[in-house]
């Protein structure tokens, strides 16, 4: 079976509105333009799609639109239409399955240009230590790229997580879920260079109390690589069980910004392409985890020392979440 | 202080100043939102006490509830930043282009030789910044900076104080009580920006000056050398007495208050809003009834002979004192004899979604 290739298109709404947005060509959002398009007899409808690698949403009722230009050019077979938010499913017809779009902030300019700055020397002057591997595992056929082993006790691992520390209550809150009692925080460097990438895959596991994952980006500027994109996807639920759509969100890799998602998102890192083929044009990023505690402490300090972070806070713990999305 | 933030919303009606007013309010689940006529009302997590550090510093607050507002609502434009205890004498107009941020001077920023320039004491922030040899800005709010910018700084302004706070805690003074301003010119220097004094506040101790904002966190001097007024010790809507007070800044902040305690009183201090009808409400006449179709509202919602003759001067042109004097006349009623009714049928108005009160 092909890949599905991603499908740019120009969207020209009423008013004089214009919106890019890159889709795959499986993307059930594709269908649902194109049949509005070519039916409106079959009804409006309300759609939100992607803008700016996810930083921004674009809302609209198909009754809006006007045109669509694609590159390349798509014909699309438009005799069923799926529900935005529900998908059938054909192997249990009568169960209800969901398509839920990925949770995730981005948060640009998270550190200081000076602190970029010294985080991407480290990296420079650390080529030595990174390793072909990983904290839990590591299959080539899964994921390729270096991780330096033991950057969680650094410094420069604690300058990434104090900051992290700070947006924490919100980032919680952002994705509706009540702030939680820290048991720690795991962190670690990688470097993706040339061919290297990270297939679909989610953070947490029943043995690994992973809760928020945080990437981090940096690289040289001018940039020496191209990819390396960071994908978000899609979820189709179905009772207890999650499966990746084939639908996704992508956020750029660009240096400074730092990337949130709860770590039961699944997500994949795109495959890289440096040209140089040098180590010093890899992208780079400190991915962190934060771990819900199963008994609260308030001993252990996080971050620089100063921060107890085990035990949720009197002011947090009456506050259980909206159940709010940001992207 | 409730009666802070009403008589600083009060100041900003009056000297009319451009923009949305938002009070950034420290809430905590099921506790009731503060009202207030003109400003919006943000509802943040509470950083009171510091959630990791159990810290019992207010301005903590003021930076984690920024740093909220500005992520959750993503502002974009010009940012005029001040305390409670603050009043406009009138409008801050400069838009503020990127980078280009203006603020108070704050001349007690310390000097040494220690880390930034700053005095002995400081050597810890060696552990915790990348570049200490930056000149901080003497600067402290009000500041006058665009949304980008203060988004830059806001996380690194909260983590910083909270630093200083902790690092400081063990020495004799205790914990800096100056911490917030340090940490926000280090967090704007750190981000690379530049911010220029510009005369935007003063204190009520500084005689001569122009600034738009006056500041009263300190008592305020009566002319025979005692204290005429202390904001520390003020319970709400007591009354003042601005004559006590020594001319100049002191006595222009509680002449202001007396003036918003007696308007208040009287209910004149809508005086300096409009009712504005909202739009897509549309109004229809049946046998002498008037009737309003309310965009959202499935139901009509009928007005009274009197809430139709209110209705029909809330246009947009005149302030709820004028609409106060206008149906006084018209009605040959007595000064201030409608006053409470108009007042009651105008917040039905607002409630159901007709009108908005905006600031003359």
């Amino acid at each position: 079976m092909n890949t599905p290739r991603d499908i740019q298109l120009k969207i020209h709404l009423a008013g004089g509105h214009e919106h890019t947005v890159t889709l795959r060509e499986d993307a059930p959002e594709l269908l649902v333009l194109f049949t509005a398009l070519s039916t409106p007899e079959s009804g409006n409808r309300f759609v939100q799609l992607p803008l700016d690698g996810g930083k921004v949403a674009c809302s609209f009722q198909t009754s809006q639109l006007v045109s669509i230009v694609s590159e390349p050019p798509v014909v699309m077979e438009l005799h069923k239409v799926p529900e935005l938010g529900k998908v059938h499913n054909a192997e249990h017809p009568t169960s209800a399955t969901q398509l839920r779009r990925p949770r995730f902030v981005v948060i640009d300019d998270f550190l200081s240009p000076q602190e970029h700055n010294e985080l991407l020397a480290f990296s420079l002057i650390s080529e030595e230590q990174f390793k072909a591997g990983t904290i839990t595992s590591y299959d080539p056929e899964t994921r390729q790229n270096l991780a330096i082993l033991g950057f969680g006790e650094s410094v420069h691992s604690r300058l990434v997580q104090n900051r992290l520390l700070i947006w924490f209550p919100l980032l919680a809150k952002t994705f509706g879920m009540p702030v939680f009692p820290l048991a720690m925080v795991e962190s670690q460097l990688t470097a993706a260079g040339d061919g290297h990438y990270f297939k679909v895959h989610c953070d947490d596991a029943p043995d690994l109390p992973r809760v928020l994952s945080c990437v981090y980006y940096l690289h040289r500027e001018p940039r020496g690589f191209a990819g390396g994109d960071l994908r978000l996807y899609d979820c189709i639920e179905t009772g207890g069980s999650r499966r990746p759509a084939d639908t996704f969100t992508t956020v750029e890799p660009v240096a400074n910004r730092l990337v949130v998602f709860p770590s039961e998102e699944f997500h994949e890192a795109m495959p890289v392409r440096c040209p140089s083929k040098e180590f010093a044009d890899s992208r780079f990023a400190v991915t962190t985890w934060l771990h819900r505690a199963a008994c609260p402490n308030p001993g252990t300090l996080f971050g620089w020392g100063h921060f107890r972070c085990g035990v949720v806070a009197p002011q947090f713990a009456a506050y259980q979440g909206s159940g709010g999305n940001k992207s | 202080m409730q009666w802070q933030s009403e008589l600083l919303e009060y100041s900003w009606g009056r000297a009319r100043q451009p923009g949305e007013l938002v009070r950034l309010v420290a809430a905590r689940p099921g506790e009731p939102t503060p009202c207030h006529r003109l400003a919006r009302v943000v509802e943040t997590l509470s950083w009171l006490p510091h959630p990791y550090t159990g810290d019992l510093y207010p301005p903590y607050h003021k930076a984690a509830a920024l740093l909220e507002w500005l992520f959750t609502e993503r502002i974009e434009g010009t940012i005029v930043l001040l305390e409670s205890n603050c009043v406009f004498r009138f409008p801050v107009i400069s838009e503020i282009k990127r980078g280009q941020p203006k603020a108070a001077a704050w001349p007690d920023l310390p000097r040494g030789d220690g880390p930034f320039g700053l005095g002995s004491g400081f050597e810890f922030l060696e552990k915790f910044c990348v570049d200490r040899t930056i000149d901080l800005p003497a600067v402290t709010l009000p500041v006058l900076i665009h949304s980008s910018d203060l988004r830059k700084i806001v996380a690194r302004w909260l983590e910083l104080m909270s630093i200083i706070r902790a690092e400081t805690a063990g020495t004799a003074n205790g914990s800096l009580s100056d911490a917030d301003n340090i940490a926000y010119a280090i967090a704007a220097a750190e981000a690379g920006i530049q911010h220029t004094v510009a005369d935007l506040g003063a204190g009520i101790e500084a005689q001569q000056n122009v600034a738009p904002i006056l500041d009263y966190r300190h008592p305020i001097a009566s002319t025979d050398g005692d204290i005429a007024w202390d904001p520390g010790t003020y319970r709400n809507w007591e009354p003042v007495q601005p004559e006590r007070a020594q001319p100049g800044p002191g006595r222009e902040v509680l002449t202001l208050l007396s003036e918003f305690l007696e308007r208040r009183e009287q209910g004149l201090e809508l005086a300096f809003l409009r009712p504005c009808r909202h739009k897509g409400v549309r109004e229809g006449k049946i046998l002498g009834s008037m009737f309003l179709d309310i965009p959202g509202r499935a139901d009509t919602v009928s007005l009274n002979s009197s809430g139709a003759a209110i209705w029909e001067v809330c246009d947009g042109t005149r302030s709820l004192a004028e609409i106060n004097r206008e149906l006084e006349t018209r009605f040959e009623m007595p000064p201030g004899s409608l006053r409470a009714d108009i007042e009651v049928v105008i917040k039905r108005l607002e409630r159901i979604g007709a009108l908005r009160l905006e600031p003359v």
